[in-house]
């Protein structure tokens, strides 16, 4: 029987309930405040294979979309996110990030020649694969990477203030996100309706995200083995 | 004798001085205005390469950028070409280019499906390649050599093609538009130097890239020139 619209949707649903990043204690750590200062820096400085290469993912996103209407979002988020104009008062996202990193005690040059793990690697190259290719970019970007990001954020931002007194700037960057990656259901949707027309576009979209979601885990659990000697 | 940024430039500025792009066939007919609308059509279709296609190359300049403060110019250049917020009314790019299309009478679908020339295919394939490798090769490649020919001819490629096929502002706007948008790459010129190139080495890289560059939008024109003959 074909996959509907909203069975996808469901399933992608099912994926991230199954594997929630709250589920991982690296990030329910982060939620609960129950990590050290140490813990948090060495998460801080694996995590920013994200933040500080984010023009790795959705440059490749743009240059992949065959859609003009589409390429106007992406050309959306990329100027937001390495200018800072449209939603975080002109702080471009690399220094939001590094605006925390410096609340940690970490200093723009550590932030500039981390010593990746293994896991942070695979991510980067899976993910700027992935970006190459726009159905299964936009799956492993919107559906998979950003949507399990609201919500969790500020609550973390929230714990890091409680309990290593960061304030202000250096929060922003988790509280921009909470808001900027808020729902991106009907983003899923107009991208089955328009680019996922058959049963083996629509497999390919859940395989994308399930396989997004595991290499993110591969990325978690090495850095959690890690934080772990930090004790 | 070494190069040095002075140099350089210098030497960029006569090699497009040199090649006067503007007393070739297809760019002295546009900007005279001497050229027939079937030669214009099919103009519209095989320049559509560039406009049509302009993610593939400044996208790929966002991703190989290693330098924060180029990253923000450049992602301004993908937003306005992806929006034309910041400068085209909200108007994207390819947008404009349509309405240039629709205003000569040939429609967005011929415009998608458009059969491109050799010498167009070849220019896509060249240009994506460099804006791939190195940043230094890239922005060289798009910013000293591809965008330098063009601003202050364009609003009169715009003016006549008002007076001989009545095209309105809107239909002529992505000329006029890229004539200011595209006008002074001379200060991107030397902070690109400055930045990114050191060593004898590097000098002489950016200046084979914009010398290559220009051969092949050379070569783009006189294929496009060709195809616009068959069309008369």
């Amino acid at each position: 029987m074909a996959l509907t619209t909203a069975d996808v949707l469901e399933r992608i649903d099912a994926i991230h309930k199954e594997r929630s990043n709250y589920g991982h204690p690296l990030w329910s750590g982060m939620v609960d405040g129950t990590h050290n200062l140490e813990q948090v820096r060495y998460f801080c400085k694996q995590h920013s294979i994200i933040t500080l290469h984010n023009h790795n993912y959705h440059g490749r996103l743009y240059v992949s979309c065959p859609d003009p209407l589409w390429r106007e979002r992406i050309a959306e988020v990329s100027y937001e996110e390495a200018t800072g104009r449209l939603f975080a008062n002109g702080v471009s996202h690399h220094k939001l990030y590094l605006n925390y990193a410096k609340g940690l005690g970490l200093s723009k040059n550590e932030m500039y020649s981390v010593d990746y793990c293994a896991g942070a690697l695979a991510f980067k190259a899976y993910f700027s694969d992935a970006c190459s290719r726009f159905v299964e970019g936009v799956s492993a970007h919107m559906l998979a990477g950003e949507a399990q990001i609201p919500g969790l954020y500020a609550r973390i931002a929230d714990r890091l203030k409680e309990k290593f007194a960061l304030e202000g700037v250096a929060l922003d960057y988790w509280y921009v996100h909470d808001k900027a990656d808020e729902d991106h259901s009907d983003a899923g949707r107009e991208l089955l309706d328009q680019f996922a027309e058959t049963d083996a576009d629509r497999e390919l979209v859940l395989h994308t995200v399930r396989k997004t979601v595991d290499v993110m885990f591969v990325m978690y659990d090495n850095i959690w083995a890690q934080m772990q000697t930090l004790q | 004798m070494g190069l040095d940024v002075e140099k350089t430039l210098t030497r960029i500025d006569e090699m497009h001085a040199e090649n006067k792009f503007w007393e070739q066939p297809m760019w002295q007919g546009l900007i005279q205005g001497t050229l027939s609308l079937p030669m214009v059509k099919e103009f519209a279709r095989q320049h559509g390469i560039i406009p049509l296609h302009n993610h593939n190359y400044h996208g790929r300049l966002y991703v190989n950028c290693p330098d924060p403060k180029w990253r923000e110019m450049i992602a301004e250049v993908v937003y306005e070409e992806g929006t034309g917020r910041l400068y085209a009314d909200g108007v994207a790019h390819n947008e404009l280019y349509y309405r240039f299309g629709e205003g000569v009478g040939v429609s967005r679908n011929e415009m998608i499906g458009a059969r491109y020339c050799p010498g167009a295919l070849a220019f896509k394939a060249y240009f994506s390649g460099m804006c791939e490798k190195t940043f230094l090769e890239g922005v060289s490649c798009h910013m000293l050599a591809a965008e330098a020919q063009g601003p202050g001819y364009f609003s009169s490629i715009a003016e006549h093609l008002k007076k001989n096929f009545d095209l309105s502002d809107e239909q002529v706007a992505f000329w006029t538009v890229h004539d200011v948008a595209d006008e002074d790459h001379s200060g991107i010129g030397r902070e690109l130097l400055e930045e990114f190139a050191h060593e004898e080495a590097d000098f002489q890289l950016v200046l084979q890239v914009v010398r290559e560059t220009i051969d092949m939008m050379n070569l783009l024109t006189a294929d496009t020139w060709r195809v616009m003959q068959e069309a008369a």
